[in-house]
């Protein structure tokens, strides 16, 4: 892949996800918790306390065993973009400010290029996904298993949520513009039910960041920069919403929250784990 | 300007890290702005040097300092980078706001501007996700950015949010000529205001040079007051440091300075408390404020 011509408005040639990564102490209840969400454990690491969840095109990496201490809850801990070739991606990255993250050796044995993201995550560059799998060298299928589970109703990655401190918006719009070519939205265009922060599309028009300030007044509040979020896409959230609480997901549903045709949005699960609904198609040929 | 947001400079002072912290934190300042060398060459090391500094529960403004940074090629350009990285670093660990970063006065740099700019914006980028904010400093000589001006138009060129300005009094009324090169000036993107007052040394061997000192204790109290007139007129939100060591102090005990600082500081604040004064007050009426020495 050494002729990879950049797109202009693309350079990284992004398209898409490809997994996203919790770290957490306690896999097996949060493994139940993406269940009641329709994701399915599909494989396991051969080697170490690593699962893979599957639904429909979405991948999901459930790590109890990272790379450092032993983590005290459970945090996303990593997003990885399909891109054209990894290692132009990396190699653009680095020249433009970023830095590198350790080579993945604890959830994977393949030398994913990755780079520092916000708090402890990381950013990763895949670029097998097409006729070969990152997934076929590290992990083992579960026996009796269906490989590909279908999503509820269209389900797929549509962003995540990432808190940053007071007034340091701009400086992680400057990061994901320079680094990876986000673009920032115009401001008052969001999606969802929780219609704030600053809001970022990825070049591939596929993947959003909403960067989410502490609310005026909440000086006091421990707010630690980091992605506290995975937003789904769905083409009917109504229709997913009714789904998903039959099988035993809780929605918030008060105040000012209350699931509906733009979104809806979960309790918080095992202290520190919640998920959106966001109304959006899925895009053709995505990565979810 | 209020109390809380001045920090002291302690980087010139004489003796180990803790005499000088305990010093400014006795005498009342709530801030400082430490050197790299302070935590590198602690005693105990770099690591003991940190948790003292953060267990001690004063806020670290600024860490000074990257020097010659932009502007290079090859091998010196990954020799800055690995430079700037581990100070970043040291920053994140001890809490530091802000990078002191000087203009390159390197021979090599200032002959591409385009470089000059794509490394301090990646500098900028390297800065984000530790969450410090480069506070980037004329250097006169330079051949990036000389005086004030030339580095706000740096600063404006790199275009980034965490990406500003460091000004320095003591080069503000010397190289730069005084308040009006404010006047040239945005002043939009101000990190960082180094206060310190001058008084002037004539020497036939080695020509005019200044003496740095607290504000009021020079030739410049009334500009310095004016100066920070100016900077609440447009809302200036940044910090400020009193950074006023000379050869003299250095073989001084801390506390000696420390004291000089903090009756400067009380001077200034007095001044203050009349938001709208007016432009350049009579010298005789900013002297019947000054505390006695």
């Amino acid at each position: 892949m050494n002729d990879y011509i950049p797109e202009p408005r693309n350079v990284l040639g992004i398209d898409g996800i490809e997994f996203i990564e919790f770290v957490t102490p306690q896999p097996q209840a949060l493994g139940g918790v993406l269940q009641l969400l329709g994701f399915a454990p599909v494989a396991r690491h051969r080697s170490r306390e690593v699962a893979l969840y599957r639904q429909g095109p979405m991948n999901l990496i459930v790590n109890a065993e990272p790379s450092g201490s032993a983590p005290a809850s459970t945090f996303l801990s990593a997003v990885a973009f399909r891109v054209r070739d990894a290692a132009f991606a990396m190699r653009h990255a680095l020249d433009a400010g970023a830095w590198e993250v350790p080579r993945r050796a604890a959830a994977m044995e393949l030398n994913i290029p990755g780079i520092l993201g916000s708090g402890e995550s990381s950013i990763y560059f895949v670029d097998r996904f097409k006729d070969f799998s990152i997934y076929d060298v590290d992990f083992v299928p579960l026996p009796g298993v269906d490989p590909g589970p279908p999503s509820i109703g269209g389900l797929h990655y549509f962003g995540v949520v990432q808190a940053v401190r007071a007034f340091r918006s701009a400086e992680w719009v400057d990061f994901y513009s320079q680094i990876l070519g986000f673009r920032p939205l115009p401001e008052g265009q969001y999606f969802g039910i929780l219609p704030k922060g600053t809001l970022l599309e990825s070049p591939c028009g596929g993947f959003y960041i909403q960067l989410v300030e502490p609310p005026e007044g909440a000086e006091e509040v421990h707010w630690e920069e980091g992605l506290v979020r995975i937003g789904f896409g769905a083409p009917d959230v109504p229709a997913v919403t009714r789904e998903l609480q039959r099988r035993g997901v809780v929605f918030i549903d008060e105040g000012t929250l209350h699931p509906g045709e733009k979104g809806a949005l979960t309790q918080v699960y095992l202290g520190s784990v919640t998920f959106e609904l966001v109304a959006s198609k899925p895009r053709a040929a995505a990565g979810g | 300007m209020d109390f809380d947001s001045v920090a002291l400079d302690i980087c010139g002072m004489a003796g180990p890290l803790e005499v000088r912290l305990n010093a400014a934190m006795g005498r009342g300042f709530r801030q400082v702005v430490l050197s790299a060398a302070d935590l590198a060459s602690h005693p105990q090391g770099v690591d003991m040097a940190i948790r003292m500094v953060r267990e001690s529960g004063v806020g670290v403004l600024a860490l000074r300092q990257l020097d010659d940074f932009e502007g290079h090629a090859g091998a010196l350009h990954e020799y800055k980078l690995h430079v700037a990285k581990a100070l970043l670093g040291l920053c994140h660990a001890v809490g530091a706001q802000l990078l002191v970063v000087k203009a390159s006065s390197a021979p090599d740099a200032g002959l591409e501007r385009e470089r000059i700019v794509r490394d301090l914006a990646k500098l900028s980028a390297l800065a984000v996700p530790k969450g410090i904010r480069i506070a980037y400093r004329a250097t006169p000589g330079s051949a990036v950015a000389a005086d004030l001006v030339g580095a706000e138009g740096i600063v404006n060129a790199v275009e980034r949010s965490n990406f500003g300005l460091a000004l320095d009094t003591g080069d503000l009324f010397t190289s730069d000529g005084g308040l009006d090169a404010l006047d040239r000036c945005y002043l939009d993107q101000f990190f960082l205001v180094e206060l310190c007052d001058l008084i002037r040394l004539d020497n036939a061997a080695v020509g005019e040079r200044h003496l740095r000192v607290p504000p009021g204790d020079g030739a410049f109290g009334d500009d310095i007051v004016e100066l920070i007139r100016r900077l609440r007129v447009i809302a200036y939100g940044g910090g400020f440091c009193i950074s006023a060591t000379n050869e003299d102090y250095a073989q001084l005990p801390a506390d000696v300075v420390v004291e000089r600082a903090m009756a400067s500081l009380q001077w200034l604040l007095a001044l203050l408390r009349h938001v709208d004064m007016p432009r350049r007050r009579p010298a005789a009426a900013i002297a019947q404020g000054r505390p006695r020495t």
